[in-house]
């Protein structure tokens, strides 16, 4: 099959992974095909006669680097692959710091709300990031969505340069569990119906809204050529292995 | 001379100004919002809501999520803060409703769950009278479901059950019965801000019985309880901005306790119908007003050009 992956920096992991897997032989029948622009260049696409076409010259050239066309005719896909584009779970961590929803533990000082509430808000939220406007141009298509990653667990310790989100306080106070539960369901419930949400592996999570800390190992180094452990946003390419072995049955499943 | 903090007079009003109840067809917060104020909001949603998730669980509405309320006994009853016998119905799909507010909330609760809810509702309700230095009454009905103790509930949802024991039946409260409501409800608000003042605001859908003279009696009565406000240049204004009109300025700086005369450059006019007493009564507050005013450089217009501009 043959899969168009649109993302932003997270999709490092993915293409590190696979290379890993197609080194062993392990590889799923897939054939990806990688186009990538960091942070939220990805905005700047334009749809239009079966094309996604870059507006700016240096996205035109990210995407000829990696995937080997400036522009992306859906028609040579039979499925897409989106990766990271801004759905992070640290809208519901920035929620947290003001409001929490009936059933959570970490409630004093916050603004109680009706988890109904809370999941409509979050959707609503979710649905208006670019990975919702990116499935958006996708219509009538295979589309599956992988979140960006959860960081690395030892954010929990903070890290300098980098705001405090919530992480400890969320799983200090019992939360982490349930507010992975709700980034789960918002992010699903939030893409439109031709597209389905990948869930980050269990296997990966630790404390609900974290990632073990072996898959961020080395990430830094082996992603940007920087020292390893200074970045928790991005993950390795045992993580892009993990995940690879759920697309292809997700995508047999729509 | 100017104000070097404030800059130049502008005689617009600053109050903090929170409403109570009134979440009908239509909300009093709502409207003033859109005119410029920012009502005192005591459950804010999250900042970046959208505007159809705010008004589908009712955020915004008003000064806390109590619901429609509508008349003095409600809203004493709810500043009371406690939690009467029966207040947990059942909703179709086995969930708790609210009975003080079924209104509010789309869906239901697990019960375990809603009394924490009801808690930190009535917590924010106990902050209100600090919180607000005048508080408009939307009197919405004369009428309301209460029970044999009489508490007062929520217009029961289609599907919900009662708790076993429980009894709704209708009642009117007389004029005698809202005015001593609104005195009780003033005494509260007043152990916790002496200075607090309570405007009350008809809706249309008072209008149940459209007796002009009624109404009359009714609001003398009601504005004879010390504390208490009501200002039809007011009212119609709110009209006036529900179906597109303008007054935008006029309506925040009223909400506040400004006086129109006080309010640079030419208010809206608006169709308002003041009677002789509400005439003689303003003219009287406006002379308190100003004899405290020594010296205030404030813009002051004839009134009856402003009244002559407000016919219309």
């Amino acid at each position: 099959m043959r899969l168009c992956v649109i993302g932003n920096s997270h999709i490092a992991a993915l293409k590190l992974g696979w290379d890993q897997l197609k080194a062993k032989g392990q590889a799923p029948d897939l054939t990806p095909v990688f186009f990538g622009a960091p942070s939220d260049g990805v905005r700047h696409l334009r749809a239009e006669n079966g094309r996604l076409t870059p507006k700016r010259k240096d996205i035109a050239e990210h995407f000829q680097r990696m995937g080997g066309a400036d522009h992306i005719v859906l028609d040579d896909y039979e499925a897409f692959f989106l990766i990271g584009l801004n759905v992070s779970v640290k809208r519901i961590l920035r929620f947290y710091k003001s409001h929490a929803w009936v059933g959570l533990k970490g409630t004093e000082g916050k603004g109680l709300v009706h988890p109904g509430f809370a999941r409509d808000f979050l959707t609503e939220r979710y649905a208006d990031t670019l990975m919702g406007v990116t499935a958006g141009h996708l219509q009538g298509r295979k589309v599956l969505a992988l979140a960006e990653p959860l960081w690395a667990e030892w954010i929990r310790a903070g890290a300098k340069g980098v705001p405090d989100y919530g992480w400890e306080a969320a799983i200090s106070a019992g939360d982490g569990d349930a507010i992975g539960q709700m980034f789960r369901d918002t992010v699903a419930a939030s893409l439109p119906p031709h597209a389905q949400f990948l869930p980050q592996p269990a296997v990966t999570v630790a404390h609900g809204i974290t990632t073990r800390l072996a898959y961020n190992k080395d990430a830094s180094r082996l992603i940007s050529g920087e020292g390893g452990g200074t970045d928790a946003a991005h993950m390795n390419g045992d993580f892009g292995a993990a995940i690879w072995p759920e697309v292809l049955p997700a995508l047999q499943r729509m | 001379m100017e104000d070097e903090e404030t800059g130049p007079e502008t005689g617009l009003a600053s109050s903090k100004v929170g409403v109570l109840g009134g979440d009908g067809l239509w909300s009093v917060a709502e409207v003033l919002r859109a005119a410029g104020l920012a009502p005192v909001d005591l459950e804010p949603a999250p900042k970046t809501v959208a505007p159809e998730v705010a008004a589908k669980w009712h955020y915004g509405r008003a000064t806390v999520r109590a619901g429609l309320l509508g008349h003095p006994r409600a809203a004493l009853q709810l500043l009371r803060c406690e939690l009467p016998k029966g207040w947990i119905w059942k909703g179709a799909d086995g969930l708790a409703v609210d009975g003080l507010r079924p209104e509010v909330d789309p869906e239901g609760l697990p019960k375990e769950a809603m009394l924490a809810y009801r808690l930190a509702h009535l917590a924010a309700v106990a902050r209100l009278p600090a919180e607000v230095d005048r508080l408009i009454l939307p009197l919405c009905t004369t009428r309301a479901m209460v029970d044999g103790a009489g508490t007062v509930f929520g217009a029961r949802p289609k599907g919900v059950t009662l708790p076993t024991g429980v009894k709704l039946s209708e009642v009117s409260f007389t004029v005698k019965e809202m005015q001593d409501d609104l005195a009780a409800l003033v005494e509260l608000l007043r152990k916790a801000h002496p200075g607090i003042v309570v405007q009350v605001t008809l809706q249309p859908s008072l209008m149940e019985q459209p007796d002009p003279v009624a109404i009359e009696v009714a609001l003398r009565a009601l504005t004879s309880v010390p504390g208490v406000t009501h200002d039809p240049v007011f009212d119609a204004l709110l009209l006036r901005r529900l179906s597109g009109g303008g007054g935008a300025a006029a309506l925040a700086h009223l909400a506040q306790g400004g006086d129109l005369d006080t309010l640079g450059g030419t208010p809206a006019p608006v169709a308002a119908e003041e009677s002789d007493r509400e005439k003689r009564q303003r003219r009287k507050e406006r002379r308190a007003r100003n004899k405290d005013k020594k010296g205030d450089a404030a813009k002051v217009v004839c009134e009856d050009e402003l009244l002559e501009a407000f016919a219309k």
